[in-house]
């Protein structure tokens, strides 16, 4: 058994009052004059013993009921842990663990709750024994000594400053606990100055903290009800390829935290305004406002959501971010001879790639060649070979295909009617990876379709994400394929029909079965079409883009650049600042590691080789979890730690609620109901033996 | 002037100072309060006749003088002169105790004894006193004249000697004492000294018994005596012994009060059974009571 005042039990000392009492009126007896003494004699003679019982009875009852108070003023428990030891002999420590996380910059009139646990954090130091040891730590930075100099404890108390940080106390109070358990003290209190937000105590719905039994952990709550905050949660862009000329959905999500709020919402995109959005939200809502931007230009670009007006926590009303837009994807389009629009494959293939028809403003761009040119024109310019109804390609072609595809280009080769015989050569073998077969015919009853066969496919699974309705594809005829070595099926057209062929030899080969047009199928006419064609060059071209990029703050980033036999110097100039800090190099080549992401904002980075330089950037935001102001209720988190005592401290710093370790039970219910069973006992039998005289 | 009635109440006639008024006072309110009193005589002694009327008693009809004369007669009956009363006092010191009440139990006995000398010398009867505490203190031989009532109170007035009681001795030497049989009333608080108990007392009571005396018992108790109004922790000290216990009065009063009622329905069995006539008074009841009960006890013997 436990108490949580345990020096109440010296009331208990009180039970000797009832007999002392008793000791006094058996010394004061009155003396009255009486001629039938004899039956008082044998009456007393009679009784006594009875009578002794009962007034021992009583006595004892008396005494129990002054030992139970004293056990109700003393709260005990029982269960959970073992009873904290206190030695008021011993001498004091305390840390005090203040929160200074991001929430804590919220601010109320003109002072912020980092500031009024900055100043009872001061009254505490006052608080404490002079003769006892001190030490500060916060959540952020949950380090620190004990030290024995109150005024220097208040000089790091004084010296806080808020932070943009999330961190649950989790690791402080553990990191304090273990401080405290070190010292030599007799008494262990950790004092926790904190907002009471769920970043505060993240996660303690499932987590129980225990510390050691003889430390005390008191809770200065400095937060305050009602607090209303609306943030930038989140941002993203809607998964399409960052490509320059493409257009580009991006999203950001905005949260009302502790009540109602509206707000505008407005987006900038490489210092442009782009829109502005009014969002209304009830408390504890989350809603997306969306923007689409256009991406004219390639490189790196950076943008930023935020809110036109401010709120208490302005920290979180911004959400920056970076995106890497790849150039165009070029396309050199083989057929054999021109044929007139809407009738060749390569018609078809540059209308899926090139909507626009070379106007720009699409991420592909499409220039087309016969079969004869193709010896002649350079391929270097182009990131993807498409050859279409191309029959008439020679060896010396094939072999400049093979040289194209080993240096890391891509081929797309769409099998047709033309498809013959020097597709069959083995220079066009080993440069497609699977050997090309006769034409197939699909019953009419039931024409091919593209199954997948490889769902995990990056291919496939980008398909996916573009939504392209590939089920309703129908082909009446495609040619036989035969995979070589390293080829992979990934769709199949029919029963032991292969539709897709994919290979890497250094760049990467894909063969399709069948016709883009319509020649062999409706495969045009389907809305899987465009996002086929254009996912299946994209996936060849290797442009796989990144899309938007954020870091929160406390990350470290990786900065990464190509590498050289000159060293590059790498700059990083976070928000606001006016210099840029040099950053050293690492053990890894062509990396750095930014760390000091403590501010909100886009980190402007510099990078400078000899006569080089080129700049680029990361974005930093809050933590998501520090702009929900829901609090966490006291009780919860009584419960989740588990030390010699966990209170509420009042705003004077008294004891507001108590509590005992988790899993606790308090016996003060059963002994109140003790209590009143005696003293309805002693009561009735004073009644009983002390009866009134007109009774 | 008072009413002669309220003489009758202990507090009243205390204001009285003379003990023959006193007894004269208690006897007259007595007699006023009695109306058509149905005691006009409780000796046996033939006094007059008179004529039968509706509502006498059957009884008392002179059947002689109906076969005589025809008529019917009542007879009536004056004082027996040769009936011998004697007034048995207990003046220990036992009988001077008086707990808040305006009458100590001897001054309670003295005015009933007087008052009963006064009604039986008016009655010509011969009245005697015997005080007594460890031993007969004083012998008032009885007689009927009125000269000797003044002597009989006079004695009754000084009796107390503030000795400790030794009554069963006492009854014995006054069993002996009184030769001739007779009326004897005894008024006592009966509480046997220390070395005596409650069967010695009796066997007192039933020598004088055994003497032929018609013997009537007023047993006197105080009303603290009966129901014990203590509180608290309380050293009792004994009247006549000095000797002290100390009790919880709270504690020990239940078993108290039960054994004062075992003690007075003892000496109430045992009167029954030795034909004597037991009157147990509280000296806070009024003087009229406890001679009702007595005249009825005698009316009951003819």
């Amino acid at each position: 058994m436990s108490f949580l005042h345990p020096a109440s039990l010296w009331l208990a000392v009180g039970a000797l009052l009832p007999f002392i009492v008793h000791l006094f009126r058996r010394h004061k007896p009155r003396m009255v004059r009486f001629p039938a003494v004899r039956f008082v004699r044998s009456s007393r003679r009679r009784s006594v013993r009875k009578h002794r019982l009962k007034y021992l009875l009583l006595l004892l009852l008396r005494m129990g009921l002054v030992v139970l108070l004293a056990l109700i003023v003393a709260r005990p428990f029982v269960g959970g842990r073992a009873e904290a030891v206190h030695d008021p002999a011993g001498t004091p420590a305390a840390v005090l663990l203040i929160d200074d996380t991001l929430s804590m910059n919220y601010t109320v009139g003109d002072r912020s709750w980092l500031d009024v646990a900055r100043n009872r954090a001061l009254d505490l130091v006052r608080q404490l024994p002079q003769d006892g040891a001190a030490a500060v730590m916060t959540a952020t930075r949950p380090t620190g000594r004990l030290v024995r100099d109150m005024e220097e404890v208040a000089g790091r108390v004084r010296g806080l400053r808020s932070t943009n940080h999330a961190a649950p106390l989790w690791r402080g109070l553990q990191s304090a606990d273990e401080l405290l358990s070190a010292e030599a003290a007799g008494r262990r209190d950790i004092y926790v100055l904190t907002d009471m937000t769920r970043g505060a105590w993240a996660g303690y719905e499932r987590r129980t903290l225990e510390l050691s039994t003889d430390t005390n952990v008191f809770i200065v709550d400095c937060g305050s009800e009602g607090a209303v905050n609306a943030a930038l949660t989140d941002v993203r862009d809607e998964g399409q390829p960052a490509l320059r000329g493409s257009r580009l959905g991006l999203e950001a999500t905005v949260l009302a935290s502790g009540g109602p709020a509206e707000r505008t919402v407005q987006l900038e995109f490489n210092g442009r305004t782009v829109g502005r959005r009014t969002v209304s939200l009830a408390a504890g809502e989350e809603a997306t406002v969306r923007f689409v931007v256009e991406l004219a230009e390639s490189g790196h670009q950076h943008g930023r959501f935020s809110f036109l007006s401010p709120d208490s926590l302005p920290q979180d009303d911004q959400r920056t971010f970076t995106l890497e837009v790849a150039p165009e994807v070029t396309v050199l389009c083989v057929e054999d001879e021109p044929e007139p629009d809407g009738v060749s494959d390569a018609y078809f293939l540059r209308l899926a790639l090139d909507p626009w028809r070379g106007r720009g403003g699409g991420p592909f761009r499409v220039d087309t060649v016969t079969s004869g040119e193709l010896a002649e024109v350079s391929l270097a310019p182009y990131d993807v070979v498409a050859l279409v109804e191309a029959g008439g390609i020679t060896e010396d072609a094939w072999r400049r295909l093979g040289a194209f595809v080993s240096g890391g280009g891509g081929l797309l080769a769409v099998c047709g009617p033309r498809t013959g015989d020097s597709w069959r050569a083995d220079e066009a073998r080993g440069v497609l990876g699977a050997e090309v077969g006769p034409k197939v015919e699909a019953p009419s009853e039931q024409p091919f379709g593209l199954r997948i066969v490889q769902p995990e496919h990056p291919l496939v699974e980008a398909l996916s994400e573009a939504g392209a309705p590939l089920g309703q594809v129908r082909l009446w005829s495609g040619r036989s394929l035969s995979p070589g070595g390293t080829a992979e099926e990934v769709f199949r057209i029919g029963p032991d029909l292969p539709g897709l062929v994919l290979d890497r030899r250094g760049g990467r080969v894909a063969l399709f079965a069948s016709t883009v047009s319509d020649r062999w199928g409706v495969f045009a006419r389907t809305p899987a079409f465009v996002p086929f064609w254009q996912e299946l060059v994209l996936h060849l071209a290797g442009r796989a883009t990144a899309g938007v990029e954020d870091y929160t703050i406390g990350a470290h980033v990786p900065i990464r650049f190509e590498e050289s036999r000159w060293p590059t110097i790498v700059s990083v100039r976070p928000p606001g600042a006016e210099s840029a800090e040099r950053l050293l190099p690492g053990a890894t080549p062509g990396r750095r590691t930014y760390w000091r992401t403590h501010e909100p904002g886009y980190y402007e980075v510099e990078f400078e080789r000899r006569e080089e330089q080129w700049t680029g950037g990361f974005a930093v935001n809050t933590p998501a979890t520090e702009s929900r102001l829901d609090r966490v209720p006291f009780e919860a988190v009584a419960d989740a730690v588990s030390a010699g005592r966990v209170e509420l401290l009042d705003r004077d710093l008294s004891p507001r609620d108590r509590t005992g370790p988790a899993g606790a039970v308090e016996l003060t219910p059963y002994l109140v109901a003790l209590a009143l069973l005696m003293l309805l006992a002693e009561s009735y039998l004073s009644n009983r033996f002390y009866p009134s005289p007109q009774g | 002037m008072r009413a002669v009635e309220e003489y009758l109440r202990p507090d009243v006639i205390r204001e009285v100072e003379r003990l023959d008024l006193k007894a004269r006072f208690i006897v007259e309110g007595f007699i006023a309060g009695l109306h058509d009193s149905p005691y006009y005589g409780f000796s046996s002694e033939f006094s007059d006749h008179r004529k039968y009327t509706a509502g006498d008693d059957p009884k008392n009809i002179d059947w002689k003088v109906y076969a005589r004369t025809d008529r019917l007669y009542i007879k009536r009956f004056q004082a027996e002169t040769n009936l011998d009363c004697n007034l048995l006092l207990d003046v220990s010191e036992s009988m001077a105790y008086g707990y808040g009440g305006p009458l100590t139990k001897l001054e309670y006995a003295t005015y009933m004894a007087a008052a009963l000398a006064y009604m039986m010398v008016n009655q010509q009867d011969n009245v005697g006193l015997v005080t007594f505490d460890r031993e007969p203190t004083h012998v008032v031989p009885p007689r009927s004249k009125r000269s000797h009532l003044p002597a009989l109170l006079g004695v009754l007035a000084s009796a107390m000697r503030h000795r400790p009681s030794r009554l069963s001795q006492s009854l014995h030497r006054t069993a002996d004492l009184l030769q001739r049989r007779g009326l004897v009333v005894l008024f006592s608080d009966l509480i046997p000294a220390d070395r005596e108990t409650q069967q010695d007392v009796i066997e007192g009571l039933q020598h004088l018994r055994y003497r032929g005396h018609d013997l009537v018992c007023f047993h006197l108790l105080d009303h603290a005596e009966v129901t014990f109004p203590f509180q608290g922790s309380v050293r009792f000290v004994d009247i006549e012994s000095m000797a002290s216990v100390q009790a919880d009065a709270d504690a020990v009063g239940a078993d108290y009060r039960q054994e004062v009622r075992r003690f007075i329905e003892r000496y109430r069995e045992v009167c029954l059974d030795e034909r004597i006539d037991y009157v147990s008074v509280d000296t806070a009841d009024s003087f009229d009571r406890v001679l009702l009960s007595f005249l009825k006890a005698r009316q009951a013997k003819f």
